[in-house]
C-alpha cells in the first residue's frame, strides 16, 4: 500500500457536495483533493455535444450511473426476510463519475419548509405524541430554517435557480409558494413562464382553491446568467435531454460547469479519478486517512487534515460501517446512528389526462419546467381527520417526450401493434400527469447496514436497505391520488386514469420510481441519536465530516437537491471554523 | 402496533415466522389493517368499510398491483 502526500482536505465523491465544499475551501487557500470513483469526463459542456441525444446510451443502458455489475445494495423488506442484490439499476439511479448525480439530475430545485426541520416536535404540538405511529422514528434536524436559509440563498444565486417567490422577509406574495418558508430575497432568476400543459394546470388548480406557481428551477430560463464566482452560463433550449443526460450548452446548472471550475481555478484543488474510497483509517478519535483503490486495483493510502465524505447516500453509509467510525444502527435495541432512519421518496397518487384535440408540444421541455401547488405537501393542511402525517408536492411538468420512454397510450389500449402505434400516433403529443411527490418518514426497521451474504467486485460487503411502505404513506397516497384526480377531472381531458393512489403490496425496486434516498449519517442535536452535529461533523470524530442526503432525518415532500447545496455550504463554513480551531463545533 | 413492531423484539433475534398481514395476496383490493393484521377486505373502500368486521380506528387502504400503481410525473430526479 502507497502512502500519498498528506493534504488539509480529502474529499470523497466529486459531485454536488464535494464540489461546493472544494470551491469554498480552495477560495480561502486550502489545499484540497478530490477523490471520485468514476471518470473524470464532463469537465466542459463539449463532452456531450456529439452522444449527448442517445437515449439508449443514457436512458436506457445508464451510461452514466454507477456500475451494478460491480457495485449494487441489496434489498429487504423486513428485518426476517434475506436481503438480495439489485443486480440491475431500477429504482433509482446513484451517478458516477465527476460531477455525480448533479449532471444528469433535472434541476428540481426546491427548499424544505421550516416544519420539515422540526417533523417530530411540529408533529406533537399539533397533535400530540400519539398520533405519530409506534414504530415511526421521525426526529428533528439540530437546525432550522432559519438558520439554513443564507445556505440555501448561497446554492440558488450559485447555480442561477429560476422561481417567484411566495414568502419573501416575513411577507406572503401571491404568484409564489406561499407557504415556503421566508427568503431573504428573490430568486436570483425570473421564473419561464408555463407551459400549454402548466397553463391548464394552474387554471384548475386556481379554481378548485390552490395555491398554483412556477417550480424552482436549475434550467437556466435567461440568455444569461453570471453568478457570485463569476461563471455565466447560458439559456436553456428546451431540448427535453435533462434527466439522465448531461447538458451540452450549459443551461442546467451542474457542479462540473459552476463549482468545480472555480475550485480548480484557485490552483489549490487536485483531483483523482478512478480512485474508490472504501474506508476511513482512523485512532478513535479522528480520522487520519482514507484508504482507496486506484485504477488498477492497488490500494492507496490518502492522509489529510480533515477528511469529508461526499459521495452517494449509500457509499458515505457503507464506508462509515466499513470503516467501523461511529456507532452501527440496531433496530432492535434502537441504539447506535450510522445507518439509522434510512427513507426514501413515496411515489403513486397521480392522475393522467389524454385529449383528442390538444397538442402541447411536448417534444420541448426541460428537467425541472413545472407548475405547482403545496397545499397538500407536509402540514400544509389539517390531519387531524386523516390519520396520517405528511404529504408532498403536486406538480405537472414538461421535460422533454423522448423517442423511447415517453410514449403514453390511454388504458385499454394494446401494447403492441396496429391499434398501439394508432394511439402512438394520436397522444405522443396530447397527454399530461398531475404528479404526486411524497414524503418518506423515518422508521424504527428502515436502515442500513453491511450485508453479510453480498459483496462488490473488490470484496467489501454490499450495503443492505431494509425498507417497505408502511400505513403511513399507503393512507397519504391513497389520499393524494383522490386529489389530483380532481385536478385531473378540472383540466378535462377527453379520457383520464386516477384515483386513490395505491402502492403495491411491497417495495418493488425493478421500475424507476425516485433516486431520492435518504438517511443513514442524519444530522441533529443528541449524539445518542444522530452521527453528525448541524455542520455535518462527526461527533465521534471531530475532523470527518459526513455531508449529503444521508444527512436527512426523513426525507420531505420534495426533491432534495436544494437542501443537499445548502447542507454542503453549511459543512464547507463549519470545514474552515474547525480547520482553524481544530475542536468540535457544537 | 404496526406490521412491523413485533419484530423489533428488545435484544432478541427475530422470529422464524413469515410476517404478520402480508399483502402480496391483497393486490388491487383494499383492506382494514388492525394491530398490523389484515381483518377485512373487498374491492373498494365504499365496500369494505360497509363490512361489519371493520371498525373505526382501522388504518384502510388500497393494495397495488405493481408496476400499474405507480405514476411519476416525467422529471422527478
Amino acid at each position: 500500500m502507497a502512502v500519498q502526500k498528506k493534504v488539509d482536505v480529502v474529499i470523497v465523491g466529486v459531485g454536488w457536495v464535494g464540489g461546493i465544499i472544494a470551491a469554498e475551501l480552495t477560495k480561502k487557500g486550502l489545499n484540497v483533493l478530490g477523490l471520485e470513483r468514476g471518470h473524470l469526463r464532463g469537465r466542459n459542456t463539449g463532452d456531450w455535444m456529439d452522444s449527448k441525444f442517445d437515449e439508449l446510451r443514457y436512458a436506457i443502458r445508464y451510461d452514466l450511473f454507477q456500475n451494478a455489475a460491480n457495485e449494487t445494495w441489496t434489498l429487504r423488506h423486513n428485518l426476517r426476510e434475506t436481503a438480495l442484490p439489485m443486480r440491475q439499476l431500477g429504482s433509482f439511479l446513484p451517478g458516477t463519475g465527476l460531477g455525480g448525480a448533479g449532471v444528469h439530475w433535472n434541476g428540481q430545485t426546491w427548499r424544505f419548509h421550516p416544519r420539515d426541520f422540526t417533523m417530530y416536535t411540529s408533529t406533537v404540538d399539533r397533535y400530540g405524541k400519539s398520533f405519530i405511529p409506534a414504530d415511526m422514528s421521525i426526529q428533528d434536524w439540530g437546525i432550522t430554517y432559519d438558520e439554513l436559509e443564507p445556505y440555501y440563498d448561497k446554492f440558488e444565486y450559485m447555480a442561477g435557480i429560476a422561481g417567484k417567490a411566495g414568502h419573501l422577509k416575513g411577507r406572503q406574495i401571491a404568484g409564489g409558494n406561499v407557504f415556503e418558508g421566508s427568503r431573504s430575497r428573490e430568486f436570483p432568476v425570473k421564473a419561464p413562464p408555463d407551459t400549454q400543459v402548466g397553463a391548464l394546470f394552474r387554471k384548475a388548480v386556481t379554481e378548485l382553491g390552490y395555491h398554483a406557481f412556477p417550480g424552482p428551477t436549475a434550467n437556466l430560463p435567461v440568455a444569461e446568467y453570471k453568478n457570485p464566482d463569476g461563471i455565466i452560463r447560458g439559456q436553456c433550449n428546451y431540448c427535453g435531454f435533462c434527466e439522465r443526460f448531461g447538458c451540452e450548452v450549459g443551461a442546467k446548472a451542474d457542479p462540473t460547469t459552476t463549482v468545480i471550475p472555480v475550485a480548480m481555478k484557485t490552483g489549490k484543488f487536485k483531483m483523482r479519478g478512478y480512485s474508490h474510497v472504501f474506508a476511513i483509517k482512523h485512532d478513535g478519535k479522528n480520522g487520519q486517512s482514507v484508504l482507496y483503490y486506484d485504477a488498477s486495483g492497488a490500494i492507496q493510502e490518502q492522509p489529510a487534515d480533515v477528511i469529508v465524505l461526499a459521495a452517494y447516500v449509500f457509499n458515505n453509509v457503507r464506508t462509515l460501517l466499513m470503516s467501523k467510525l461511529g456507532t452501527p444502527y440496531d433496530p432492535n435495541t434502537g441504539t447506535g446512528s450510522v445507518g439509522k432512519n434510512y427513507c426514501y421518496q413515496t411515489g403513486g397518487g397521480g392522475a393522467t389526462g389524454w385529449f383528442k384535440s390538444k397538442k402541447f408540444k411536448r417534444y420541448m421541455g426541460a428537467g425541472a419546467l413545472s407548475v405547482a401547488i403545496d397545499d397538500l405537501n407536509a402540514d400544509n393542511f389539517d390531519h387531524s381527520a386523516l390519520g396520517f402525517i405528511g404529504g408532498g408536492s403536486v406538480t405537472t411538468g414538461q421535460s422533454g417526450a423522448r423517442p423511447i420512454s415517453s410514449l403514453s397510450v390511454p388504458p385499454g389500449t394494446p401494447p403492441f401493434g396496429r391499434e398501439w402505434k394508432a394511439a402512438v400516433r394520436q397522444y405522443y403529443d396530447s397527454f399530461m400527469g398531475v404528479g404526486f411527490q411524497g414524503e418518506s418518514p423515518a422508521y424504527k426497521q428502515h436502515y442500513l447496514d453491511l450485508d453479510p451474504n453480498y459483496r462488490d467486485s473488490f470484496g467489501n460487503p454490499l450495503v443492505r436497505i431494509a425498507f417497505d411502505w408502511e400505513p403511513n404513506e399507503r393512507k397519504m397516497v391513497a389520499y393524494a391520488g383522490t386529489k389530483t384526480l380532481e385536478i385531473m377531472r378540472a383540466i378535462n381531458p377527453d379520457i383520464l386514469t386516477g384515483g386513490p393512489g395505491a402502492l403495491p403490496a411491497h417495495y418493488d425496486s425493478v421500475p424507476y420510481q425516485s433516486t431520492h434516498n435518504t438517511g443513514g449519517a442524519i444530522m441533529g442535536g443528541d449524539p445518542a441519536t444522530s452521527v453528525v452535529n448541524n455542520y455535518l461533523q462527526m461527533w465521534d470524530a471531530p475532523n470527518v465530516f459526513v455531508v449529503g442526503a444521508c444527512n436527512f432525518p426523513q426525507n420531505a415532500g420534495f426533491n432534495p437537491t436544494g437542501t443537499v447545496g445548502a447542507l454542503a455550504y453549511r459543512a464547507a463554513e463549519g470545514i474552515l471554523k474547525y480547520h482553524q480551531n481544530g475542536k468540535a463545533l457544537v | 402496533m404496526t406490521e412491523h413492531e413485533d419484530e423489533l423484539v428488545e435484544g432478541g433475534e427475530a422470529p422464524a415466522s413469515p410476517p404478520p398481514g402480508d399483502l402480496e395476496h391483497y393486490s388491487g383490493q383494499w383492506v382494514a389493517v388492525r394491530g398490523g393484521e389484515v381483518v377485512a377486505s373487498a374491492a373498494d373502500e365504499e365496500s369494505l368499510r360497509a363490512l361489519p368486521e371493520v371498525q373505526d380506528g382501522d388504518d384502510v387502504y388500497p393494495i397495488g398491483d405493481p408496476p400499474s400503481g405507480f405514476y411519476f410525473v416525467e422529471g422527478s430526479v
